[in-house]
């Protein structure tokens, strides 16, 4: 035997591997595609899911500042009705005019900043409203209702606030159709920028909270008249 | 979390000394949301004098002005005191002259706020003070 008779078996044996591979490599080739497929699908998933969570983070932080501002508005709701409930709560504590009086100043200078300021009181008999108790450099004087600049808005019984007019303040007492008063405030502190609405708030507390300390105050006083099971069922 | 970190805050023991009725109750009312925080009143110098005496405290709110012993003189002869050397004192103020301010710092004041207050004001200046955060 020669050594070129040997060739065509040995070359058929290589093209039978060759061919083998390849169907190997075709094979591999065939899995490594599905495998490729499926981890496209794994790839969109993932980013379905991406963009879900991206959403929902989104969502999450929307929420979050909606409750953070929320929280703040609630905060500041809290620090409003502390300082209302606080005024109310001294007003009504007392059964003396004089502490009452005390107390409208109070209101004035500590929660809202007023520096000059006077509680007026009303005589019913001749409409004439009488300094109570000023914090003012100068004495004040007596003042008429429905005269002047400030006896006539105590005379409507509406709050004027005014920054830049003097006085910048005027709250008449009043319950009802009734006057018993007014607190005027004539200068702030110099802190004190401007009014906000807790100030609005605190003034038209005084005006009407303020009306029903004073006259329940000075019915306490004028009289040692007490309650009495008739007398309570005849006003009942 | 808030919570979390309420129930970690060590108690603690405050004293507001305000002649003040409303402004001691507005001022309580804010010490209220401190959590841990118990807090004893008084309503002039002398009777902060005797609360000093038996206790230490880990806050004082003082005001400035009042009748009978007034805050910047409390203020000096509490810091006298080893026992009261140390502890935070945050000044109320009504006319927030410069002076006073001054004064109160020299004397040895943590802070000092100006009225009119607002109880969140309060609030926000004594979790500054105790180092207190959310």
């Amino acid at each position: 035997m020669t050594q070129g008779d040997k060739k065509p078996p040995q070359l058929l044996a290589l093209l039978k591997k060759s061919q083998a591979f390849a169907e190997s490599l075709l094979r591999e080739n065939e899995q490594l595609s599905l495998r490729i497929g499926a981890l496209e699908e794994r790839v969109e998933a993932a980013e379905r899911e991406r963009d879900g969570l991206r959403a929902r983070m989104e969502e999450v932080q929307l929420r979050s500042t909606a409750n953070s501002e929320r929280f703040q508005a609630i905060d500041e709701e809290l620090n409003a009705l502390a300082n209302l409930h606080v005024a109310t709560w001294q007003l009504h504590s007392t059964m003396h005019l004089r502490e009452v009086v005390a107390v409208l100043v109070e209101i004035c200078v500590n929660l809202v900043g007023a520096d000059d300021l006077v509680v007026y009181l009303h005589d019913e008999s001749n409409g004439a409203l009488m300094p109570a108790k000023e914090r003012m450099p100068e004495a004040a004087r007596s003042l008429t209702l429905g005269e002047g600049d400030v006896g006539r808005v105590v005379a409507e019984g509406k709050v004027r606030i005014a920054r830049d007019a003097n006085p910048c303040v005027v709250v008449p007492l009043r319950l009802g159709t009734r006057i018993f008063g007014a607190v005027v405030v004539y200068r702030l502190l110099p802190q004190k920028e401007d009014f906000t609405d807790l100030d609005h708030q605190l003034f038209d507390l005084i005006a009407e909270q303020g009306a029903s300390a004073v006259y329940g105050a000075y019915l306490a006083g004028a009289t040692s008249t007490k309650l009495t099971q008739e007398a309570i069922q005849k006003q009942l | 979390m808030t919570r979390e970190v309420a129930q970690q805050e060590p108690p603690r023991r405050a004293l507001v000394v305000e002649d003040s009725a409303m402004m001691r109750q507005l001022v309580l009312f804010a010490l209220s949301r401190v959590p841990n925080l118990t807090c004893m009143e008084a309503e002039d110098g002398l009777h902060a004098m005797r609360r000093l005496k038996e206790h230490v405290f880990d806050l004082i709110m003082l005001d400035i002005n009042m009748p009978i012993m007034d805050g910047l003189k409390l203020l000096e002869v509490m810091r006298k005191d080893p026992r009261h050397q140390r502890t935070p004192v945050i000044m109320l103020t009504t006319e927030g002259r410069p002076e006073d301010v001054e004064r109160a710092l020299a004397l040895g004041a943590t802070a000092y706020l100006t009225k009119p207050v607002q109880a969140q004001q309060v609030l926000e200046k004594v979790r500054e003070v105790l180092g207190i955060t959310d």
